[in-house]
């Protein structure tokens, strides 16, 4: 419990029901109030118009997303919030890695709406890293509850560390890199980005920058 | 030479295979280490097989859920049996193994309940396992509906596009 305190301050409040508990201290209140608050901003705002020229012919214009594909994605964006809301507040080990995966298949939700072909090929390449990322994910949860017979966040912080512990660290922060598509790996998102529709895709990068956050945090707090 | 690796990285179809190449670099170091399991989560099981021998001579019949019985009355918070909760507060650990009136049929006329995976709802491997992970059930099966739902949108946009390339 002593590393939770020392990284993000005294536990506000906690939800005691069985596995889910979420637990929420000063530092995780001010992720949930920044998604709270971006999520509500997406899912009101309206998609983008992008202004098209076409050179040597008279083609000047805007093209939008259709509607249709626009609700598509708002309801990906909000389901991608609610995702985040559990990243950022859970106190279980295998609950927050469910809730990882879950922000990695709703951002692919968000491009799966698109028309575009090489948007949807990369999508396509994105969601092979998502597939593959859950192996090393929900092994580093397993090697954890082997190792130490806890999966809560709490007990884990009191545990001293172990070399096991480490390896299934480094197997976590790969899989969120994976699911988050963090940095070396943001090649297909760059590809995915010149999508249009530009309110929804902001998701994606505040989803990485939550579970970048929540992943450090638990690195520190599994040591 | 690294220019040349960063920019095959800049690919999307190549992102995949550099990712699944660093797992397996990760995993390689990992074979160096002993793997042990935690003692104080271990129960007790009954051998593999000890059902039928039992049975035959007519000793319990909770021993038709061999090897997942973990002893213990189901619904009964004197009597639980072996289970470990993993959280001090909440109600876990209360029930062993609660069965369905079909799982009690099913575990009174076979020997062989605790190694089948049944498929009806409530299987029994999900009400032992599951029952003291509540949420996890739920999670998991939100996930696979997601990536069904995006699935359906991109063969439903697919079909209407060939429709209206053939009334073209």
């Amino acid at each position: 419990m002593s590393d939770i305190l020392n990284l993000s301050g005294s536990i506000i409040g906690r939800i005691l029901l069985a596995d889910i508990v979420p637990y929420l201290t000063p530092f995780s209140l001010a992720l949930v109030i920044t998604i709270l608050v971006f999520t509500v901003f997406l899912t009101l705002s309206t998609p983008e118009f992008r202004a098209m020229i076409q050179f040597k012919k008279d083609v000047v214009g805007t093209s939008t997303v259709e509607k249709k594909e626009a609700r598509f994605r708002r309801f990906m964006t909000i389901l991608c919030g609610v995702a985040l809301l559990g990243v950022v507040t859970t106190g279980d080990l295998f609950n927050f890695a469910l809730f990882v995966s879950l922000v990695g298949v709703t951002n692919l939700g968000i491009f799966a709406g698109v028309k575009d072909s090489h948007v949807l090929n990369a999508a396509f390449q994105y969601g092979l890293v998502i597939m593959i990322c859950s192996l090393p994910l929900f092994g580093g949860v397993a090697i954890t509850l082997a190792r130490t017979g806890t999966l809560s966040m709490g007990v884990l912080a009191v545990i001293p560390a172990d070399p096991l512990v480490n390896i299934s660290r480094a197997l976590l922060i790969i899989g969120a890199i994976g699911e988050g598509a963090l940095a070396p790996f943001f090649a297909t998102k760059v590809e995915m980005i010149r999508a249009k529709g530009a309110p929804y895709i902001n998701m994606m990068h505040l989803s990485s920058l939550m579970v970048f956050t929540r992943i450090i945090e638990i690195i520190f707090i599994m040591g | 030479m690294i220019g040349r690796i960063f920019n095959s990285l800049a690919k999307p179809d190549k992102v995949p295979k550099a990712f699944a190449f660093a797992i397996m670099l990760v995993l390689l170091v990992s074979l160096v280490y002993s793997y042990q399991l935690n003692p104080e989560q271990l129960y007790t099981k009954p051998a593999p097989q000890v059902q039928i021998e039992m049975a035959q001579e007519n000793v319990d019949v909770s021993y038709n859920l061999a090897p997942y019985n973990r002893g213990g009355t189901p619904l009964d918070p004197e009597d639980r049996g072996i289970v470990k909760s993993q959280y001090e507060t909440g109600n876990l650990g209360w029930i062993t193994a609660y069965l369905t009136p079909f799982s009690q049929w099913l575990r009174n006329i076979s020997y062989r309940f605790g190694t089948t995976i049944l498929s009806h709802p409530g299987g029994i491997l999900d009400e032992i396992l599951y029952y003291t992970r509540g949420l996890d059930t739920i999670l998991e099966s939100t996930i696979l509906f997601v990536a069904f739902t995006i699935a359906s949108w991109v063969i439903l946009n697919r079909t209407e596009k060939e429709r209206k390339d053939r009334e073209k």
